[in-house]
């Protein structure tokens, strides 16, 4: 592609509209309902197009399906299968006879294609631990686990006798669920499920009402762990006038009080809030700070936020800022020279120099 | 007209539709949901994958930035790879040989994401100025010894959080912003093509944290935000998402395509990884570390990526972690920031190179270290 000459152009400054409308009255709910109405339209498609969507165990089974078809070089090399179960293992798919003993007499794990096992019909048991546990290997329809009688199906779903389940223990299955420990037949109930701890809560009542999988006991949370401001389902104690329109996601971030002022603040990378980055970066700006643009200074830069004076030192104020405003707060300079200027046109990083607060030249420049 | 108090009215009536709706939405999806990938994975026999301590062995550190490295990039086809710091420098790294090829002083020294076109001939980098600057690699350097920029892509509202080009397509860009949106950019023109989300809210709610375009269907790329959800777009169509994703409790920090292009990984500051199924919006499992002895929150997720199997997921933590969960049991195999020669400080940014021989951290150590399997050290055996 053609190259550009390498000017950097101040990037353009259009006038636009204030970024929040008008937020009492009508013409709020008005689009607020607009807003909602639009949101009720989309929902209602994704209801839709939930009908006919098959359940995540098919999506799990192309996980599994496709994890395996690409060598992988981060994995660790699978053990190189002994000669002997090499021959062994391409005599038995000639010869084609499968007996139990003779599966589990090898490391590797002979794949029987006709159906021929001792009392069960053969599959591929991936796991060999199976055999030499003394357990038969039952066979399902398209895969084998190891239980304690043949050839039974594989608990996918809770049944309502665990008889006739594989690795559903009787006590799993539903209704009664009070000595439950196979998550996979018990339902997600928290009336009746016995359940680890809420392992990723720090709090069992930091869980949902709605009872995520994971926590044992499902109340309410409280409002120290959860949005103060938005999304205040689930909440116990939450402000119900909360304002989504504040887009605080912190706890720490602000009350509603404070969120209904947030849109004052000019623009401040987009802050309306702390910061998320600022402990990367150095606080960007509270709202409070950026009431404090000062306008002479900052002329034609309507988003400066906290113009430094530094700015516009050594300018008369007749004159505009020469240099355009800094909006991001320029850090202190330990190793700059005090003695020079910040007025030098060389100079293209300005800073305060930390010992004698005297406008400095973070680049050094010599005039 | 209709009065202040009927508006009020419908207000309600619509807010509570919206809710109801959600609901049952959520119960719908909670019928469908009768396992999850790490339950099938254990019903069908895998076996779980084993490394030893010194299995993933670092096999280079790329010294060279003064301040914390904020982000990461492979080349496609060459082993270059590119950093952004908080000491405002982009360096090119080739990372066979350890050299650096390039080191691109910024204009704005606030950078916060970079990435290399697929040529590998170009840049691209944003952060605070609210604009992504473009070099090409071949220009000539100025009389400071400065590389010039080729293009600035300004319009962005907000701090450019992510950026990613298009596989294939060095005029194509999308980036993410703190003013809520993605954009779709024509690098040689600097024009927006297309804005997803924006001022009549049908994208996020709030800042955009990251970014992954589908490598195997180019139209499609999800993005994460601080709202807490991700969100698919197609980008021949910017009006609406295709699908939202709900499941995580705090902001979304990375977003991740998985290798068979129909699933993709999340990383979220409420300490969860979560795998979605791309056409369905099914979550198909959560990877959640134990929480400590001390109760304490638990630290965020900063970055992932998956191996080029998709069998390992790399997670990065914001306490100075870096998980590699076996994917489909749900279980972490190794803890690459407990290894010998591990990074000092948090891991911000991970990358898989694109033959998926080799995973690159990024830290708040100002290093970058590159690891491979031990017994597969090629091409990284020559020093």
């Amino acid at each position: 592609m053609g190259e550009e000459v390498a000017v950097v152009l101040e990037p353009p400054r259009p006038k636009s509209p204030p970024r929040y409308p008008d937020l009492c009255g009508r013409r709020r709910l008005q689009l607020e309902l607009q807003i909602l109405n639009r949101e009720i339209d989309f929902l209602k498609d994704e209801l839709q197009s939930l009908e006919g969507v098959p359940q995540v165990s098919r999506s799990c089974k192309e996980v599994n399906e496709f994890v395996g078809t690409k060598q992988d070089p981060l994995l660790p090399i699978e053990k190189k299968r002994h000669r002997s179960c090499r021959l062994f293992w391409w005599i038995r798919s000639k010869v084609c006879i499968c007996a139990s003993w003779i599966c589990c007499s090898c490391q590797c794990l002979p794949k029987c294609k006709s159906p021929c096992c001792f009392d069960c019909s053969c599959c591929s048991c991936p796991d060999v631990s199976c055999c030499r546990s003394g357990k038969k290997r039952c066979c399902g329809l398209d895969n084998c686990s190891c239980c304690d009688s043949c050839c039974k199906p594989v608990c996918t779903s809770c049944s309502p006798s665990c008889s006739s389940c594989c690795n559903c223990k009787p006590s799993c299955c539903k209704p009664n669920c009070s000595s439950c420990c196979n998550l996979s037949c018990c339902k997600p109930d928290c009336g009746s499920c016995c359940k680890p701890n809420c392992s990723g809560f720090k709090l069992p009542s930091c869980c949902k009402f709605q009872c995520s999988p994971s926590c044992c006991h499902c109340t309410l949370p409280s409002c120290s762990s959860c949005n103060p401001c938005g999304s205040c389902k689930g909440c116990c104690s939450c402000p119900s006038d909360c304002k989504p329109s504040c887009g605080c996601f912190s706890a720490q971030c602000c009350s509603c009080r404070e969120c209904c002022s947030c849109p004052q603040c000019s623009s401040c990378f987009g802050c309306f809030k702390p910061f998320k980055w600022s402990s990367l970066f150095g606080s960007c700006c509270s709202c409070k700070q950026c009431f404090k643009c000062q306008s002479s200074c900052c002329k034609g830069a309507p988003s400066c936020c906290k113009c430094q004076s530094s700015c516009c030192e050594g300018e008369d104020g007749s004159s505009s800022c020469w240099r355009s405003c800094c909006s991001i707060p320029k850090p202190s300079c330990s190793g700059c020279s005090c003695g020079c200027v910040w007025s030098c046109k060389k100079c293209t990083e300005g800073c305060r120099c930390s010992g004698c607060r005297n406008p400095c030249c973070a680049t050094g420049c010599l005039c | 007209m209709a009065s202040v108090a009927d508006l009020k009215e419908k207000h309600a009536a619509a807010t509570a539709s919206v809710n109801s709706l959600r609901e049952r939405l959520r119960q719908r999806r909670e019928m469908l949901l009768d396992t999850d990938v790490a339950r099938y994975s254990k019903v069908q026999g895998r076996a779980p994958v084993s490394f030893n301590p010194t299995d993933l062995v670092c096999c280079r550190t790329l010294q060279g930035h003064s301040g914390k490295v904020y982000s990461l990039d492979w080349t496609p086809e060459k082993n270059w790879i590119v950093s952004a710091s908080q000491d405002g420098r982009l360096i090119v790294w080739n990372a066979l040989t350890s050299q650096k090829t390039h080191a691109i002083k910024l204009h704005c020294p606030w950078v916060m994401t970079c990435a290399f076109a697929p040529n590998g001939q170009s840049v691209a980098c944003g952060g605070l100025d609210s604009a992504c600057s473009i070099f090409n690699l071949n220009s000539q350097a100025d009389r400071d010894g400065n590389m010039p920029v080729s293009r600035i892509l300004t319009g962005h509202k907000g701090y450019v959080s992510s950026c990613q080009y298009v596989p294939d397509q060095e005029t194509r860009l999308i980036t993410s912003s703190g003013d809520q949106t993605c954009v779709l950019w024509d690098v040689t023109t600097g024009q927006r093509i297309s804005i997803f989300g924006g001022e009549f809210p049908s994208g996020h709610t709030a800042d955009v944290q990251s970014v992954s375009i589908n490598s195997s269907n180019t139209n499609m790329f999800v993005s994460g935000s601080c709202d807490a959800t991700v969100r698919l777009w197609d980008i021949r169509i910017a009006s609406r998402a295709v699908r939202t994703y709900h499941g995580h409790e705090g902001d979304v920090n990375s977003v991740k395509f998985f290798p068979d292009g129909h699933r993709f990984g999340t990383g979220s500051e409420d300490g969860t990884c979560r795998l979605f199924d791309m056409r369905t919006g099914h979550q198909l499992q959560v990877y959640s570390r134990e929480p400590d002895r001390n109760d304490n929150e638990l630290p965020a997720v900063t970055s992932i990526a998956f191996s080029i199997s998709g069998r390992l997921l790399f997670a990065g933590y914001s306490n100075g972690d870096c998980y590699v969960w076996d994917t489909l049991l749900a279980e972490v195999v190794l803890n690459l920031g407990n290894l010998q020669n591990s990074h000092d400080g948090r891991i911000s940014c991970l990358g898989m190179s694109s033959d998926g021989s080799a995973l690159c951290t990024g830290s708040w150590d100002k290093n970058l270290k590159v690891r491979t399997f031990k017994k597969r050290l090629f091409p990284f055996t020559t020093s």
